[in-house]
């Protein structure tokens, strides 16, 4: 990451428009959060995008003002995995991407849940085409039903806090449910 | 007194002078609108038992005509004959049964699946009784372990 950042400035209409997914690991936190929204901005070819044990910086450092909708156009694919960031930014983000259609959220830490700031009305979002939720602090999925997130296909611990609500809002468009019980360590093969 | 609230929101915990009892509270049913469009469910358990968690959003599923498809991948005990258990599964077979016999369902009616493993002998025939005499169709497959 940080060989192609410095590599960027040189030749920033040299980065190869073929990347079509990026997966950033491990990075808790950010030495120059700028990096993160350059990769985005950049790399307008890119549709997927897998953030494992790499949280998510602050969008307000990353980008400045940010408009949303317009941000991540070409987006349409995002993983987090093992993110420990605030739910503020992790909602702000999902919702800046405004064509997403598939989320897949896995291990999400116990996140601070100070109040959500004035968000734009997501009610006319598309349906996303795969909603993934496993072990996930209430407030996260509180956010998605605060914001309608509606989709075609979910998969749900059956933890999750608002597993109704979610469900319950994509009642109409909703063809495909998983849901998984309570994981623990199994032993067999004992006779 | 102390009463707590604890993940599996059928129980409560109530711990009175050193002893602790556990007490089954009945819930308000709840109702989901009718899910128009879903056709497949999928379940994953990681024990051979169902929680109540689980039954009851289950059967807070009242309608759901375009459902075709009910499947259960689950793990059984090596030389486990007697299948399945009693308790929460008997709730698992009246929602089935429900369902199949919802009026407007699409033809075809509803199937389930089942895919313990590793694998096993148990006996399935005991499985959603209910189930199969509302005109539900069970089929077995063992499956591998999921990752």
């Amino acid at each position: 990451m940080v060989l192609w950042d410095a590599n960027v400035p040189k030749d920033p209409d040299g980065i190869p428009s073929y990347v079509h997914h990026v997966q950033i690991r491990n990075i808790r936190f950010w030495d120059n959060p700028a990096i993160f929204g350059r990769v985005l901005k950049t790399f307008s070819s890119v549709e997927s995008l897998t953030m494992a044990g790499a949280n998510i910086p602050p969008l307000d450092e990353v980008l400045g003002p940010v408009s949303f909708g317009k941000f991540g156009k070409g987006l349409t694919s995002l993983t987090l995995f093992s993110q420990s960031c605030t739910l503020a930014t992790i909602t702000s983000f999902i919702l800046s991407l405004s064509n997403l259609e598939e989320l897949f959220i896995e291990h999400v830490g116990t996140m601070s849940e100070e109040p959500l700031s004035t968000l734009p009305d997501t009610s006319r979002r598309e349906p996303l085409r795969w909603l993934v939720l496993q072990e996930v602090p209430n407030a996260l999925g509180a956010a998605l039903v605060q914001y309608r997130f509606t989709c075609n296909s979910l998969d749900l611990d059956v933890r999750t806090h608002a597993v109704e609500s979610l469900i319950a809002l994509s009642s109409e468009t909703l063809v495909k449910l998983s849901l998984q019980g309570r994981r623990f360590v199994c032993v067999f093969g004992e006779k | 007194m102390i009463l707590t609230d604890p993940p599996d929101r059928s129980t409560f915990t109530i711990d009175h002078s050193f002893a602790i009892w556990k007490v089954d509270v009945p819930l308000p049913e709840v109702h989901l609108p009718p899910l128009s469009a879903l056709a497949r469910v999928e379940i994953q358990l990681y024990s051979e038992g169902i929680s109540g968690r689980l039954v009851d959003l289950l059967s807070s599923i009242h309608s759901a005509p375009a459902l075709s498809s009910v499947t259960f991948t689950f793990p059984v005990r090596h030389g486990a004959s007697v299948f399945p258990p009693p308790g929460p599964w008997v709730g698992v077979d009246k929602w089935l049964a429900r369902l199949t016999g919802d009026r407007g369902r699409a033809e075809g009616g509803l199937t389930v699946m089942l895919k313990p493993w590793p694998d096993g002998d148990s006996n399935w025939e005991g499985y959603f009784p209910t189930f199969r005499m509302a005109g539900g169709k069970l089929t077995v497959e063992f499956a591998s372990a999921p990752s």
